[in-house]
């Protein structure tokens, strides 16, 4: 069965963007434009890994992160923070949110994939 | 009308004083005890204080050292007046910070006269005060701005970046769809034009942080002339796309180590050769290293760049080192380039202890000078003959878009602290064929790489991180060295725009690669390292080093 991800970002353009290049890797994809529809989706469909914008109209992408951390279904729910901010002190508080990974915007498509792959294949 | 607070146990004295006072045409607030003094003082901010010193309970001594004691209170003048009259007590009272001594039986007139001067005196202390204030509000006001300028720039960051996620991740996708030439082209100044933006945003950054001075600048041992080889190395392959000659030489001796900051000098470095290829169209490109020494000065290390391009007048080489000019707007159009280079460059060169300087002949071209402090050259050896062996030479990358292509066959010690590369590197390097033993700081770094020594299976390859708690991996690997360990260490460093290669070689570590790590570029270090074949090794990402 093909591996389910569910992408949170407002932008529609870079939502087509994570949509052809997971889907073109073989994901089954789903994305919602907020965090309250992401977090509303996880309630009753299960995904494999989350990929989360940080930079998101009403609840932003850290909050979302820290809420499904609270959360003892989602605590080992891998999430991949995807962000656009260049700036160190904004790199640790998504890190502090409890993302289980960070990748930067304009996105390396290789690095984007294989830290997806990375988290969905247990190695250590 | 100023307010004077008369003290004096002694009620026939303060109102004698009253009057005195309110006849001068002074607001009189009285007290009769020292703890009472106090009190109106701190109530009523009186202008000057009349303080009498013999009180009971509390004397005039004693209250006055507290008044003196109070920040709040410290600025009102007090004038002690007192019976005794000997030198003790004068110095007595002026020692517990009276401003003033008065002795009885006093003068009107000249107890008048030194209130008037008391005054005077805090007069000009409040107009200080005020003005200070004024001072640390603007001071307050101006770092805000300035915050709110760094504020506004990472914000413009990320609204740059978001649409340029979409623009280049979209180019690429297109790119690996298309074939006919004229499709490629477009997408390729797609492309070009993309990662154009992010470099001026990037620039932009850069200049921010050494404008508000938090850029951190370290002084580290380092070989000038291996960076200039790999600077030309770097910049090999764009002039001979240009058909430039891009040659390298000295003018007398070269120290073998300097200090200064690597990772900073190299950014200049990097800077003013690629803007001397970009702006010659033929001929060459030289780098001239020389050795600036005046007596009682401390020794400065020039480089001159030195082009057959398009060159420039007097006024525009004044102006060239402003930020956002080129010789002229079309220089702008035909070129391209932030307009930030020069600008970063002449700060960073004067950060380090030197400057830039331009000239040149328009048509014929120019000459870039930069200067940096050398830090003491006692004992450090001169190097005859530093570009001997170094003709650069650049084997051309060839991109290897096929995952599973590179196969490992090899032990690897991986230390690091980040979970995120942990995991990564573990699982690409795992997935690609190799036994992968984690080590979460170099401390243990050392210990697991000397057992499988001792246990004769050394590892093939040691990838170090140098950011690390406990003990980093600079210092690790200077103990591993130290201790004879002698298979191959790549440095893994954040260095992202240009690394600090000359600190991890001086701590001994024989390859390099900066993260984010590409899959290819880990993948080809490693095999490399592990005794593969080292051609197809980009000297971008993972040079074997000299040194």
């Amino acid at each position: 069965m093909n591996r389910r991800i569910l992408a949170v970002e407002d932008n529609p353009d870079n939502m087509n963007l994570f949509q052809w290049i997971l889907e073109d890797e073989g994901y089954e994809f789903t994305g919602v434009a907020s965090a309250e529809e992401g977090l509303e989706l996880l309630e009753n469909h299960v995904f494999d890994l989350v990929v989360m914008d940080i930079s998101l109209p009403g609840m932003d992408g850290k909050e979302a992160t820290r809420r499904l951390r609270n959360d003892p279904r989602f605590r080992d729910l891998p999430i991949v923070a995807a962000t656009a901010h260049a700036i160190k002190e904004e790199e640790s508080a998504i890190r502090d949110s409890g993302v289980s990974a960070l990748v930067t915007k304009p996105l390396d498509e290789q690095l984007f994939l294989d830290t997806i792959d990375s988290l969905l294949t247990e190695v250590i | 009308m100023s307010k004077i607070l008369v003290v004096d146990d002694i009620k026939d004295n303060v109102k004698l004083l009253s009057l005195d006072l309110q006849d001068m045409g002074h607001d009189v607030v009285v007290a009769y005890s020292g703890r009472e003094a106090l009190e109106r003082a701190d109530v009523d901010r009186p202008d000057c204080i009349l303080l009498d010193v013999m009180m009971p309970v509390m004397n005039g001594y004693e209250v006055c050292r507290r008044l003196k004691n109070d920040p709040q209170l410290r600025p009102i003048p007090v004038i002690m007046i007192s019976a005794g009259n000997s030198e003790d007590d004068i110095v007595a009272g002026l020692d517990a910070g009276a401003d003033d001594y008065v002795s009885k039986p006093f003068n009107v007139r000249i107890v008048e006269s030194r209130l008037r001067s008391a005054l005077r005196v805090k007069e000009m202390h409040d107009d200080r005060t005020a003005a200070n204030q004024q001072l640390q509000q603007a001071m307050l006001a101006a770092e805000a701005a300035n915050q709110a300028k760094s504020d506004f720039l990472s914000n413009m960051s990320h609204e740059i970046r978001t649409p340029m996620t979409a623009i280049l991740g979209f180019a690429e996708i297109l790119g690996e769809s298309v074939f006919k030439p004229e499709n490629l082209r477009a997408v390729d100044t797609i492309t070009r034009n993309g990662n154009h933006l992010l470099r001026v945003l990037n620039d932009i950054l850069d200049l921010s942080k050494i404008e508000s001075g938090k850029l951190a600048v370290e002084q580290i041992e380092c070989c000038p002339s291996d960076m200039v080889a790999d600077v030309a190395n770097l910049m090999k392959a764009r002039a001979d796309a240009k058909g430039l000659s891009l040659k390298l030489e000295h003018d007398g001796p070269i120290p073998e180590t300097i200090r200064t900051d690597p990772t900073r000098l190299r950014q200049i470095l990097l800077n003013l050769v690629g803007n001397a290829v970009k702006f010659t169209e033929q001929g060459s490109v030289r780098l001239v290293t020389k050795i600036i020494q005046h007596d009682a000065q401390q020794p400065l290390l020039q480089f001159e760049i030195i082009d057959t391009g398009i060159g420039m007048d007097v006024s525009q080489a004044a102006s060239l080192f402003q930020p956002f000019t080129q010789a002229d707007t079309s220089t702008t159009r035909k070129f391209g380039g932030t307009g930030l280079g020069l600008t970063i460059s002449r700060r960073l060169a004067r950060i380090l202890g030197g400057d830039t300087a331009a000239s040149g002949v328009p048509g014929e071209g120019s000459t870039f000078r930069v200067t940096i402090a050398t830090g003491c050259l006692d004992g450090v050896k001169l190097l005859d003959d530093p570009y001997r062996a170094d003709s650069p030479d650049v084997a051309p990358r060839h991109g290897n878009r096929n995952k599973s292509s590179r196969r490992l066959n090899c032990r690897v010690l991986l230390a690091e602290d980040g979970p995120d590369n942990q995991r990564l590197i573990s699982f690409l390097l795992t997935r690609a064929g190799a036994e992968v033993t984690l080590a979460e700081n170099g401390q243990r770094a050392i210990e697991l790489a000397q057992a499988a020594t001792n246990d004769e299976q050394p590892f093939d390859v040691i990838l170090m991180d140098m950011q690390m708690p406990i003990l980093d991996g600079y210092d690790a690997t200077r103990q591993l060295r130290a201790s004879g360990y002698q298979g191959p260490i790549a440095a893994l460093t954040a260095h992202a725009m240009s690394g600090d290669r000359e600190k991890c070689v001086a701590a001994g570590c024989d390859h390099y690669i900066t993260k984010p790590l590409k899959r290819d570029e880990l993948l080809d270090l490693v095999h490399e390292m592990a005794g593969g074949n080292s051609a197809e090794i980009s000297p971008t990402t993972s040079a074997t080093m000299s040194g």
